[in-house]
């Protein structure tokens, strides 16, 4: 199989290629980005927490 | 290791390279080897992600930095999220749209060549360095596993990476793997369940986890605001913030392997799971440690994990030494031992005084069983300049070698082999691909057929191999190789997210402004690293500061024509 030779920073930029059904997750109670997003970073908060309630607890 | 842990540690590395030899026959352009198979799905990507960052050294460094210091450096990694979630939501559409090679692609076509120049020479330079600090860890393994000489095994490793990495491309790298993951994380799961399993009677989990607390090995969250203290809170959040969009957002061994998916869906699923899973995943490898060091306190440890040094050195006049700090090594132990005891047997019966009292006889006798530890280094280094200062990256193995299942403990080396072999070859490929993108191509061959620029980029790959193997055998030089990973890369991360910051959010910025900027940016951050006493994961943040303020300083200072860049370097 072969490419076409990669284009020399000269070169105009590639066409944009299609993402298909990018803007949903496919996650069942995640139908946004933002909303999984949201989820990580509580999960971090939540994280965090959890650990410093076991650092407290073993002090 | 018996004859059953050789067949399985041999019949596993054959197979693995017998397996994706056969899955990668075929591969010949250069986009395919570079990019690997674009229809690999999330879990493979995310897997992946997280299988380059986690190489044979987290497997093998991070217990021994649980060992010695506890769970602190799981703050490391508190900015990891918030760092992914902005990768994938800003910065991955971004690169999908361009459809570069390689990251530092996108700095020519929005400044200059030589700003996209700075950015490729700052990845080369920071991960070369790199990977020949990973390069040591498999050789540490085989070091211990066959008593042989380190620097011996370190060039056999080296080799072997490079061979690895030069016949099979990126792809063969993410099929196995998973796989490798998969089979080391069912590896420590097993070597836990042994640790608990194989403490005193008397000793519960629970009185395990109160005597790694009394020790201090449990502070896995710290509020000091002292930017001295390595890891704190603050310095993960925010230099850990930083340093985790520096290397997944800038670096090309990661940016690789998620700019070319087939959709920017998986691709985002892909660093979503890593999000997840970083932290819990780093917590329970610095318990393992922390569980590892409870463990020795009842097991009498040796009294330098590093056992090929220490037979090195038998029969000599430093080996007599060494043998009278052995002895006094061992009645601290059973001291201790004793000691511990008694604290567990008094809080069994609720006598907190007495608890007390007995712990912090204990600590006294750790503090002294450190010493000793000490004197043996001393003497060791004295005795020969190339011995490591530090064992730390030999505790988890010693581990594995001495207390788990045969058969079990072939397959762990194996696979702790081969996930070091798979890590180093994403690494080199990244290497070997920015050298001839952004390098080689745009510098010397401008307008050659892409089988050439295949071959070229399998031989940078096999250069860089054998620059990183050259680097490998000073790497015994370091205090442990998980912190010098990250202390390498926060040098140099911030400067080179700086210019990707300044690339992708400040339009008014041209290339002259931000070369200049981002190499007195750099040079700050060498000043301060030497001068400053301040955790290393601030130099993150005031690299990437320092890039994108002297930017705007210098766009503004500049003449309007020497801050536009060529017109065949302007972004589209």
């Amino acid at each position: 199989m072969t490419t076409p030779a990669p284009a020399a920073p000269s070169d105009p930029p590639p066409a944009r290629r299609p993402d298909s059904g990018d803007d949903t997750t496919g996650l069942p109670g995640f139908p946004t980005w933002g909303r999984v997003y949201a989820v990580v970073l509580g999960g971090l908060g939540l994280v965090i927490l959890l650990l410093a309630l076991f650092s407290r607890a073993f002090a | 290791m018996n004859a059953l842990d050789y067949l399985v540690l041999f019949g596993t590395m054959v197979g693995i390279a017998v397996y994706a030899t056969w899955r990668t026959r075929g591969v010949r352009d250069l986009s395919e080897y570079v990019k690997g198979d674009p229809r690999r799905g999330w879990l493979t990507i995310g897997i992946s992600v997280m299988a380059t960052q986690a190489s044979a050294i987290t497997f093998m460094s991070t217990p021994g930095q649980g060992y010695e210091s506890g769970l602190g450096f799981v703050q490391n990694y508190f900015g990891l999220p918030l760092a992914l979630v902005i990768v994938a939501a800003v910065f991955l559409p971004l690169y999908r749209r361009l459809d570069v090679y390689t990251a530092y692609e996108f700095l020519g076509r929005r400044f200059d060549a030589k700003t996209r120049l700075l950015g490729a020479s700052l990845f080369l330079l920071q991960r070369g360095l790199a990977a020949g600090i990973t390069i040591y860890a498999p050789a540490i393994v085989l070091s211990t596993v066959f008593g042989w000489r380190l620097d011996l095994t370190i060039i056999f490793s080296g080799l072997l990476v490079i061979i690895y990495t030069v016949s099979g491309g990126s792809d063969a790298v993410n099929l196995t793997q998973k796989y490798q993951l998969g089979v080391i994380f069912a590896g420590m799961f097993a070597a836990f369940a042994v640790l608990v399993f194989r403490l005193p009677r008397e000793v519960s989990f629970a009185d395990a986890l109160t005597v790694a607390g009394g020790f201090n090995k449990l502070e896995a969250v710290d509020f000091s605001l002292d930017v001295s203290r390595r890891y704190t809170l603050w310095s993960g959040l925010l230099g850990g913030l930083f340093l985790s969009l520096s290397y997944f957002g800038t670096d090309q061994s990661q940016v690789q392997r998620y700019m070319h998916n087939h959709s920017i869906r998986e691709s985002r699923l892909g660093l979503m799971f890593n999000a997840v899973c970083k932290i819990p995943m780093q917590f329970f490898i610095l318990l393992l440690g922390a569980m590892v060091f409870v463990f020795y306190q009842f097991e009498r440890p040796p009294v330098f994990f590093n056992a090929t040094a220490w037979h090195a050195q038998a029969g000599t006049e430093a080996g007599r030494r060494l043998k009278e700090l052995d002895a006094e090594f061992t009645a601290v132990h059973a001291r201790k031992r004793a000691q511990i005891g008694e604290w567990i047997e008094a809080r069994h019966a609720g006598n907190e005084p007495a608890a007390a009292a007995a712990r912090s006889a204990a600590r006294v006798s750790l503090a002294r069983a450190e010493a000793i530890r000490s004197e043996v280094r001393t003497v060791l280094q004295k005795a020969d300049p190339m011995t490591g200062a530090n064992d730390a990256d030999y505790v988890f193995i010693t581990f594995v070698l001495g207390y788990l299942p045969h058969g079990v403990v072939g397959l762990l080396v194996a696979v702790i082999f081969a996930a070091a072999l798979s890590s180093k070859a994403s690494e080199l490929n990244a290497l070997g691909a920015t050298t001839t993108v952004d390098l080689y191509r745009h510098l010397a061959r401008r307008d050659a057929c892409d089988a050439h620029y295949l071959a070229a980029s399998r031989w940078f790959t096999a250069l860089w191999g054998v620059v990183a193997l050259a680097f490998a055998l000073y790497a015994h030089l370091v205090e442990n190789l998980i912190q010098a990973i990250n202390i390498l890369g926060s040098i140099f991360y911030g400067v080179m997210l700086g210019l990707f910051l300044v690339a992708f959010f400040l339009k008014r910025v041209g290339g002259t402004a931000v070369f200049w900027a981002a190499i007195a940016a750099q040079a700050l951050v060498f000043i301060l690293y030497f001068t400053l006493n301040i955790s290393y994961l601030w130099y993150n943040l005031i690299g990437c500061a320092a890039c994108v303020g002297l930017s705007l300083a210098f766009q503004a200072l500049l003449p309007a024509a020497a801050s536009t860049p060529p017109p065949e370097d302007r972004a589209p």
